[in-house]
């Protein structure tokens, strides 16, 4: 980088520059059960996401009981994301309350004052109005835990990574949604199970033909310091 | 804080210090795949390994629940490999389509 801005933290690593584009939160807010019988919820985003990617969902169910997300949507399409959907685990889960937030990588120029910074070819990358999405943790794959036989016939197996259910770190959740592959042509659904009393956070695969292998990265994030 | 930067929002909140850690895109593109044999692309991202970076695929939109199917990731040193099956699982059936990969580099 020959010209603009660096910021380096306490560890040494660049947290902003005026080269790359970081995971900006474009908006946050709450999700709640709006349709089939509280299962799905579908939250419209307070502002138009313009990005050409879809932007990235972190969310954070609320705490208590076992609460679970899946089929996860983003709506609209690219440069127009107006929203997203997400389903309950299931029937003996919470309906789906929590918290959310949007990030594109990029930033939207939203903000009155503070700080803005564009890239050598005049893309924003920050804008106070849109802050950093801060890391918290990520991790390539889940680690397997044990399965079950579901009552259709399939097998549901457990994976899990370590985390402790701090109230200010969201999941990525833009993964669980689509099916993923098995050995039939019906593929396997993929959850996260948050399940608060245990302490342990799942994700759980459902499918008739359903291996053990299960290549799926976990990111964390959240939203301010 | 001694040096540094500090930014907050408008509704006062610190958002950044010197101790924050960010998330930059290293790679955003579309994979394809045209048809449904078993497959896989690798994608040069330098610098990146399994140490630093996470490779995510995302659907690129709305997509059909009932025949959609997800591709798959590694990350490995210098490289995003993308399958259409999941590795490893000699019985896995394959897909085809397009989705987006993402190269997530935290550290």
């Amino acid at each position: 980088m020959s010209y603009g801005l660096s910021f380096i933290n306490n560890n040494d690593k660049v947290v902003i520059d005026s080269e790359f584009a970081r995971l900006t939160v474009v908006c946050s807010g709450r999700y709640a059960p709006t349709q089939e019988s509280g299962l799905g919820s579908t939250t419209y985003f307070p502002r138009v996401i313009t990005s050409v990617e879809p932007p990235l969902v972190f969310c954070r169910p609320d705490t208590g009981g076992i609460a679970g997300l899946t089929a996860m949507q983003v709506i609209g399409s690219a440069g127009n994301w107006t929203g997203f959907y997400v389903r309950a685990y299931d029937v003996n889960t919470n309906q789906p309350n929590g918290r959310y937030f949007a990030a594109t990588f990029g930033a939207q120029p939203v903000s009155q004052f503070g700080l803005r910074l564009w890239d050598g070819t005049t893309k924003l990358l920050f804008d106070s109005g849109t802050p950093c999405a801060q890391f918290t943790r990520a991790f390539q794959n889940w680690n397997y835990l044990r399965y079950e036989n579901s009552a259709t016939g399939g097998t549901r197996n457990f994976y899990s990574v370590p985390f402790n259910f701090p109230e200010n770190e969201y999941l990525l959740i833009n993964t669980f949604g689509m099916n993923m592959l098995t050995g039939s042509a019906s593929g396997r659904l993929v959850k996260t199970l948050w399940d608060f009393n245990a302490g342990v956070l799942y994700a759980v695969t459902d499918g008739f033909s359903n291996p053990f292998a299960f290549f799926m990265p976990a990111v964390f994030a959240k939203i301010n310091v | 804080m001694s040096f540094g930067m500090k930014i907050w929002g408008a509704d006062g909140a610190l958002q950044m210090d010197e101790n924050s850690f960010t998330m930059r895109v290293v790679m955003s593109t579309l994979v394809t795949f045209p048809a449904a044999g078993k497959a896989n692309q690798d994608f040069s991202v330098p610098g990146s390994d399994a140490t630093n970076s996470v490779a995510i695929v995302i659907p690129v939109g709305p997509y059909n629940e009932g025949s959609a199917r997800q591709f798959e990731t590694e990350m490995l040193p210098g490289v995003a490999r993308v399958y259409n099956h999941t590795r490893t699982f000699a019985a896995s059936l394959s897909t085809s389509g397009t989705m987006r990969l993402m190269v997530i580099r935290f550290a």
